[in-house]
């Protein structure tokens, strides 16, 4: 058309330049919606209805769609080479072409709009970069087009301006999506090697689970952990199957869990047959990965190999409690001791006196400044064990209670973070059931966590022989009627035995092996200085509830 | 008063307590005096002092079983009297063991008490003269020429008078006048009165002169 050296000539040649043109902006309305996933497609339609109207007004017409008809062609020098320039007489239908235009931009414009929404920053910048390039082309055309029709400029044809911004926005994209995936790869390279030498670093054995067919595939390291072969199929039986028999059901539950959940699968078991004296203890955590409908399909995971520090928590564990207990003897023995010597000192000064004084009275003619000075003394003394007395019941007791309102959460999240590590070093799930309405208590903040503390301690002991599947203890707390707060221990263990029950709140009675038997009755006593009190119960299902009442603070207005 | 009198030295922490056990031992007769502390003690008491100690086991920084021990490494041989708020045996033990007269609770009876107190009082005597005789013996001894020193240990070892002239390399009738002349001056008149003599001074026969 450029080289068209006759009206005619460039009149077929441009009259066939609008079936490229006609695909070329299909391809972008393409384009548009295939990169960015968004536009409204009932405009992308009017657009191309529209240019496939111009295309029918193209071949119906008697020159093209530009051009009723051409009168003549010149030659013009533009940038050393020489095209053609036509004088010619608008088609009536050329309006269609900035109809089209603006059915163009709203396209481009409210698909860019739809991907900037989105909101992250590589979609925002697409959508400048591509919309804003294609905004701007297709702006430019319908001016250059309605300048140039309008007889104010003569330009090539073809040599529109408007065509570099969307060039070099395309091209930018362009390169940058053809850079990236090798940008990607080499990325997920170096992770690929890092991961693979914390894997090795750890000890980790990796697995996958492909839940729908029940294939599980794992690492070299992890079918070392579990004793199989390196060819050998697995599926989670066979997993099953080299678990310690006792534990299977903990991870099947666990399993259970982390479907139900979307939790992490996280789990410790031992690895072994059932008369294994030292059991393999391997921890593994796992991620279920699901379809688009939530099911799950696959669980990835790594496992790894515990025994040494699940060995050690145990010597560890064995040491703390014999060095409480002995703490605890210990602790009673100097207090005894103090004891002892504190108050012979007072004791033994009254003694001594006294049997002085029986002398001196012997004398029919008695020293009597010596007696009052002696009397003196034994009152001194006197006073003096009154005190060590004194100061052995504040220290027992602590004397006067230090009360203040106190929120029964505070109480309870208090004693359960104290005792968080030792549950779930015994594997016991410390449940809190505190009803939202539970109003304040009055009492020593100390003493009531200490009645808590024994309580919840002993749940856990009594836990000690359940199936690990039922070992949990819960802390509840709620409001009772009358003016009450009800704080409950409730355990699924053993439970309290008949014989045992009467006896439970005496001092010195225990059932344990290194117990004292002081935790309940001194448990019941401060629970009662309180205003409270304490009882015992067994569950209608297995275990027991131990629960204590105090009296509830109900605001005072103004107060 | 010095050399001579018994005091029973009370050392106790407790002012009130070491009080009153003064005040009852005065009325009975003893001579007391107190301490507050083992340190006190040992800064105010010379050596030689007769008497006895009457000790609270249980004190702070320098406490009974500490006072023993350096009264011990101090050459102080006043028998003691322990008195404890609690019979824990542990203490108990060691302190029979360096020697205490005996381990008494600070609430025991009076008799007891006062019978451990004369016990100790009557070891002090009877280590006070066995310090004067073995003093005396010393003296006795001390006047030996060292010729004769080395004669009388010879004899000690049941040595004949040709033995002991010919390892001393003199006559025999030379060391016959030495051995009258040391015996005169001991005063004993028979060998077996010499040996049970030097055994006390705490001579002995295979110690080389």
């Amino acid at each position: 058309m450029m080289q068209a050296r006759t009206p005619r000539a460039f009149g077929l040649a441009q009259r066939w330049t609008h079936v490229p043109l006609f695909f070329t902006l299909l391809t972008l309305v393409v384009f548009v919606r295939a990169a960015f996933g968004t536009g409204r497609l009932w405009l992308a339609a009017l657009f191309v209805t529209s240019r496939a109207a111009i295309l029918v007004v193209n071949f119906a017409s008697d020159v093209s769609f530009n051009y009723s008809s051409i009168s003549a062609v010149h030659a013009v020098h533009v940038l050393g080479a020489t095209i053609s320039c036509v004088e010619a007489e608008a088609n009536p239908w050329v309006v269609l072409g900035p109809a089209t235009g603006i059915a163009a931009l709203a396209f481009v414009l409210d698909a860019s709009i739809a991907l900037w929404r989105r909101g992250d920053a590589r979609n925002r910048q697409r959508a400048v970069t591509i919309g804003g390039g294609l905004l701007v082309w297709v702006a430019l055309m319908m001016v250059s087009g309605a300048v140039t029709h309008a007889g104010r400029i003569h330009p090539p044809y073809f040599l529109s301006f408007s065509f570099l911004p969307v060039i070099g926005a395309a091209s930018y994209e362009l390169s940058r999506h053809i850079l990236r995936p090798g940008r990607v790869s080499a990325k997920l390279h170096a992770t690929e090697a890092e991961l693979d030498l914390a894997v090795v670093a750890a000890d980790l054995g990796v697995w996958a689970w492909e839940m729908r067919r029940d294939v599980i595939s794992a690492s070299p390291e992890a079918r070392r952990m579990f004793g199989l072969s390196e060819d050998e199929p697995i599926d989670f039986p066979r997993f099953l199957e080299a678990v310690h028999p006792n534990d299977r059901e903990a991870i099947q539950e666990a399993v259970r869990s982390a479907i139900r959940t979307g939790s992490d699968y996280q789990t410790e078991y031992r690895v072994g047959r059932i008369d294994d004296v030292a059991p393999r203890w391997i921890a593994a955590r796992g991620r279920i990965e699901r379809t688009r409908d939530g099911t799950p399909h696959r669980m990835r995971g790594v496992v790894f190999d515990v025994t040494a520090r699940r060995r050690s928590d145990l010597e560890t564990q064995e040491l703390r409690d014999a060095l409480a207990h002995s703490g605890r003897v210990n602790a009673t023995g100097q207090l005894a001791a103090t004891l002892a010597h504190e108050l012979s000192q007072p004791l033994g000064a009254i003694l001594r006196n006294a049997e002085a004084a029986t002398l001196l009275l012997r004398d029919p003619d008695p020293d009597l400044d010596e007696l009052r000075a002696i009397v003196t003394d034994i009152r001194a003394d006197d006073a003096r064990a009154a005190n060590v007395i004194q100061r052995l019941r504040s220290l027992l007791a602590r004397g006067r209670l230090d009360t203040r309102v106190l929120a029964v959460s505070q109480l309870v999240s208090g004693v359960v973070a104290l005792l968080r590590a030792e549950a779930e070093a015994r594997g016991i799930k410390l449940e809190i059931d505190i009803a939202p309405d539970v109003p304040p208590v009055r009492g020593d903040a100390v003493q009531l966590q200490q009645v808590v503390l024994n309580l919840v301690m002993n749940a856990m002991d009594a836990t000690l022989e359940t199936p690990s599947t039922l070992r949990s203890v819960v802390l509840g707390a709620r409001a009772v009627e009358g003016g009450w707060v009800e704080v409950r221990v409730t355990d699924l263990g053993h439970g309290i035995c008949s014989e045992v029950a009467d006896r439970l709140f005496e001092r010195f009675f225990t059932t344990k092996a290194n117990g004292m038997g002081l935790g309940l009755p001194v448990s019941r006593t401060i629970v009662e200085a309180h205003g409270g009190s304490l009882t015992a119960g067994n569950n209608v299902g297995p275990g027991a509830t131990f629960r204590f009442l105090l009296p509830a603070v109900i605001a005072e207005p103004g107060g | 008063m010095t050399g001579s009198t018994q005091i029973v030295h009370v050392v106790d922490d407790d002012a009130s307590f070491a009080r009153a056990l003064a005040r009852q031992l005065r009325a009975h007769g003893f001579e007391v005096q107190t301490f507050a502390s083992a340190t006190d003690f040992l800064a105010q008491v010379p050596r030689d002092t007769r008497g006895c100690v009457v000790l609270d086991l249980a004190m702070p920084v320098l406490d009974g079983l500490a006072l023993q021990e350096a009264m011990a490494r101090a050459g102080h041989c006043l028998p003691i009297v322990f008195l404890t708020g609690h019979g824990d045996i542990p203490s108990t033990v060691r302190a029979m063991r360096g020697g205490a007269e005996d381990v008494i609770t600070k609430l025991a009876p009076e008799e007891a008490l006062l019978a451990a107190i004369r016990r100790a009082l009557a070891r002090d005597e009877h280590q006070a003269e066995l310090r004067v005789r073995v003093r005396a013996l010393h003296e006795r001894f001390a006047g030996l020429t060292p010729r004769e020193v080395q004669v009388l240990h010879l004899v000690l070892q049941g040595r004949l008078n040709k033995q002991i002239a010919w390892e001393l390399g003199i006559h025999e009738r030379t060391v016959k006048l030495h051995r009258t002349s040391l015996t005169t001056k001991v005063g004993v008149s028979s060998v077996a009165e010499l040996a049970q003599l030097a055994h006390e001074a705490g001579w002995h026969p295979d110690e080389a002169g």
